[in-house]
């Protein structure tokens, strides 16, 4: 019945939420947590403590070569560091450590007092040893044997105080509830990076409050509600008139894009208070009327931060991690969270295919692209296996938003299909997609 | 190194690819929209010819569902007769058909539609030409006395008076212009295939996809450029040959064409430039084809000319942003 009125109806707007909880609600310390050590193409941390070890919260349990650690985040016995499947889609080496309730250490033990200010060196030693950055800012992909070689001069720095989709709030509450801190961070980064442009992004709505309260430090960049204009990697190319591919990160090219909970938890390293082992994150769903924004110690399971608030992953379709556009559904509610921003829980059927349906050239994917790659096309040939007949159309230039995958009426996995594009296109053979041409 | 990690929960969740949200609800939905906008000129229709074109149409969609679900058994693909364009395809044909049109003619009309137009093609979203047009391209050459609406009209116990506007034109040249009024024409009381003339139930109907966003306004727009400047042009330098361009607009199946036929997603080009370079095209070979030829209507010939255009025009592409990059 619901499909016959659809047939009647426009097309729905990209999901937003409808109400929120502006509070920031703790989650309780979980049993276990288990803290990933590998981030792909992002970062390695290689273990500093062994199964039977026993570990205080804010103790380090990992260490990168460049000297970024990752914490324990409850205190209790390290059980196990064995592979277990992560939010990023991969398998990775995890410390597992179970809760015994004892205390942590206290921000003396951790650190050495807070960091001199203007001492731009022993800043970013601090930065590093108190595992602020999220994986996926670090120049993991542009450092080899252990040098970062060749970056360019810093250009920018973009604090989003938005996130880019638009059921995650955590950005922009931490802007409305801490803006002291937030000005102190901007602050802080104005006298580390001299000579850099400092963009601050905001809610449309809070405009003229967000001029008056950070205009002195930062530059600030209203965005809309919604989601097609706030594409982080858009943004970034509106404000400062240059594209980044996708296969290339914002430090390869001169650009930091942070968002608010780093940079607070920058000022928090900056100043020897804790290092980070605590994550905002913010729970919505089709079904949920009012999304609620935890925080949560590092590498707790989704079962754990759900069940926190009363929700159990079993009752709605499915559980995806981050939002629902770029977002990763997860298979198992066991999955550690650490550096994801959001939880949306989905309760209807969307997205099932067994067999692909054959395009129909309506084209609405490339009406609809924001880079304005022919999609049609593209999706097509992959569809075929003529990988070669996609050089000139640039698809590189995809940012992978799922706009057009989300017009498309016949529901096929065109984000996907342009990433295998892109991934062969870059490195790899030449693989077939179909499954008809492997037999 | 990696190997799967032991399962503690027994219940595994479901997973599907992203994006989690979607528009799109499978091909079924877009052409049963079709199908609705399809059905007011086929209720005007059915007022104007009664059983008959009930007839018709029933017969249209039941030769091309049987043929559609015969070609998916005998050769499986993944233009599956469950994805509904079957039955949108055969009500097109159906339009275009004369009301008396025999069971065999519409099979063999069903036959091209499905298995020539379509599924040799690769099935729905693969064909060059719109199937529906290619079929009645092929019925006009092989029987052109069969495909005579008017012939068609004079079998019917009609109930209202009928103006064959296109036929007379051609006779008369533009006197007979005189002899019809506009609203006639807009009301669907003209000679015209079993449902393409009933202006006004058209213009419904697709009113009906423009809102739903299932067709584009571009070739609508262009289409209308085309045939009204073409029309104007031609009426001012031939005067007695030609009729005035609300005239052309009104007549026959050209409101059907700019609806549906040119705006038909897989045949037309996908950016919008071309999309209404592509409606200014048809336009113009719409009112060539009817002036010059010896077609009375001729939207068929001026669709399959411009579908084959398609490909041409859909070369003029924006630049892609950030391709200087790769």
């Amino acid at each position: 019945m619901q499909g016959f009125w659809n047939l009647f109806r426009n097309t729905p707007k990209l999901p937003l939420v409808k109400d929120y909880d502006p509070e920031i609600r703790q989650v309780e310390d979980p049993e276990r947590v288990r803290i990933p050590l590998d981030y792909p193409g992002y970062i390695h941390y290689l273990p500093t403590v062994k199964a039977g070890d026993r570990v205080r919260r804010g103790q380090v349990v990992g260490r990168s070569r460049l000297g970024n650690c990752t914490f324990a985040s409850i205190s209790g016995k390290v059980i196990e560091i064995t592979p277990t499947w992560t939010a990023q889609s991969v398998h990775s080496p995890t410390v597992i450590i179970e809760n015994d309730g004892s205390e942590g250490l206290s921000p003396e033990e951790i650190f050495d007092g807070p960091v001199a200010p203007g001492n731009a060196l022993a800043a970013l030693e601090r930065i590093r040893s108190a595992g602020v950055n999220a994986p996926w800012t670090l120049s993991g992909r542009d450092y080899g044997s252990g040098e970062i070689s060749k970056l360019p001069k810093l250009e920018a720095v973009i604090i989003t105080g938005v996130q880019e989709e638009p059921t995650i709030l955590t950005s922009q509450l931490l802007l409305e509830q801490q803006p002291e801190r937030v000005t102190e961070g901007l602050r802080r980064v104005r006298m580390l990076l001299l000579d850099v442009d400092i963009w601050l992004t905001v809610p449309e709505h809070l405009q003229s409050w967000a001029e008056e309260s950070f205009g002195d430090y930062a530059r600030i960049v209203p965005l809309p509600q919604y989601y097609p204009a706030r594409i982080e990697r858009e943004v970034v190319a509106r404000l400062l008139g240059k594209r980044i591919p996708q296969r290339e990160s914002y430090i390869s090219r001169g650009v930091i894009v942070q968002d608010i909970e780093n940079m607070l938890a920058m000022v928090d390293a900056l100043d020897g208070i804790s290092p980070f082992i605590q994550k905002c994150l913010t729970i919505s769903g089709t079904r949920i009327d009012s999304a609620v924004t935890v925080r949560f110690p590092l590498g707790a399971s989704l079962k754990h931060i759900l069940a926190s608030q009363g929700l159990n992953a079993a009752d709605y379709t499915r559980p995806v991690v981050g939002g629902p556009m770029k977002g990763f559904a997860q298979y198992s509610d066991l999955t550690p969270i650490t550096y994801n921003s959001g939880i949306y829980l989905i309760s209807e059927d969307v997205s099932p295919f067994d067999q692909i349906a054959p395009c129909i050239f309506c084209g609405r994917c490339t009406r609809v692209c924001p880079a304005k790659i022919q999609v049609h096309l593209v999706n097509r040939m992959i569809e075929f296996g003529q990988l070669e007949s996609t050089r000139g159309l640039h698809t590189d230039a995809c940012h992978e938003c799922g706009l057009c995958a989300y017009v498309c009426p016949a529901e096929r996995p065109i984000v996907q299909l342009l990433h295998f594009c892109n991934h062969e296109m870059t490195h790899g053979e030449r693989v077939s997609w179909s499954e008809e041409e492997k037999k | 190194m990696y190997h799967q990690p032991a399962h503690t929960d027994t219940s595994m969740l479901e997973v599907a690819v992203g994006p989690h949200c979607r528009i799109g609800t499978g091909l079924a939905q877009v052409y049963q929209r079709w199908i609705i906008a399809l059905l007011p000129a086929i209720f005007g229709s059915y007022y104007y010819f009664g059983t008959s074109s009930l007839r018709l149409f029933g017969l249209c969609v039941v030769f091309a569902v049987a043929i559609d679900y015969l070609a998916e058994r005998l050769a499986p693909s993944r233009d599956l007769t469950s994805n509904w364009s079957s039955i949108m395809y055969g009500l097109m044909l159906g339009f275009m058909l004369p009301v008396n049109a025999p069971w065999w003619l519409i099979l063999i009309g069903c036959f091209c539609m499905v298995i020539v137009g379509k599924k040799l093609f690769g099935g729905v979203g693969g064909f060059p030409v719109q199937p529906a047009i290619l079929s009645v391209a092929v019925l006009q050459l092989s029987w052109p006395g069969r495909m005579d609406n008017t012939l068609a009209l004079k079998d019917l116990d009609w109930q209202v008076t009928m103006v064959e506007p296109l036929r007379l034109l051609k006779t008369l040249g533009v006197s007979a212009e005189s002899s019809f009024h506009w609203l006639d024409m807009l009301l669907g009381r003209q000679v015209a295939g079993a449902a393409e003339g009933m202006v006004f139930l058209v213009i419904i109907g697709g009113l009906f996809l423009l809102v739903l966003r299932e067709i584009q306004w571009q070739p609508l727009a262009g289409f209308l450029t085309g045939l009204l400047t073409t029309a104007s042009l031609l009426h001012l330098i031939f005067p007695e040959t030609f009729a005035t361009p609300l005239f052309y607009l009104l007549s026959g199946g050209t409101v059907f064409m700019g609806m549906f036929l040119i705006t038909d997603h897989t045949t037309s080009p996908v950016n919008r430039v071309p999309l209404f370079l592509y409606g200014v095209l048809a336009g113009i070979l719409l009112i060539f084809i009817r002036g010059f030829s010896k077609h009375t209507d001729g939207i068929a010939y001026a669709v399959l000319l411009v579908n084959i255009c398609a490909p041409l025009l859909d070369m003029l592409t924006p630049k892609v942003k950030g391709g200087e990059n790769v």
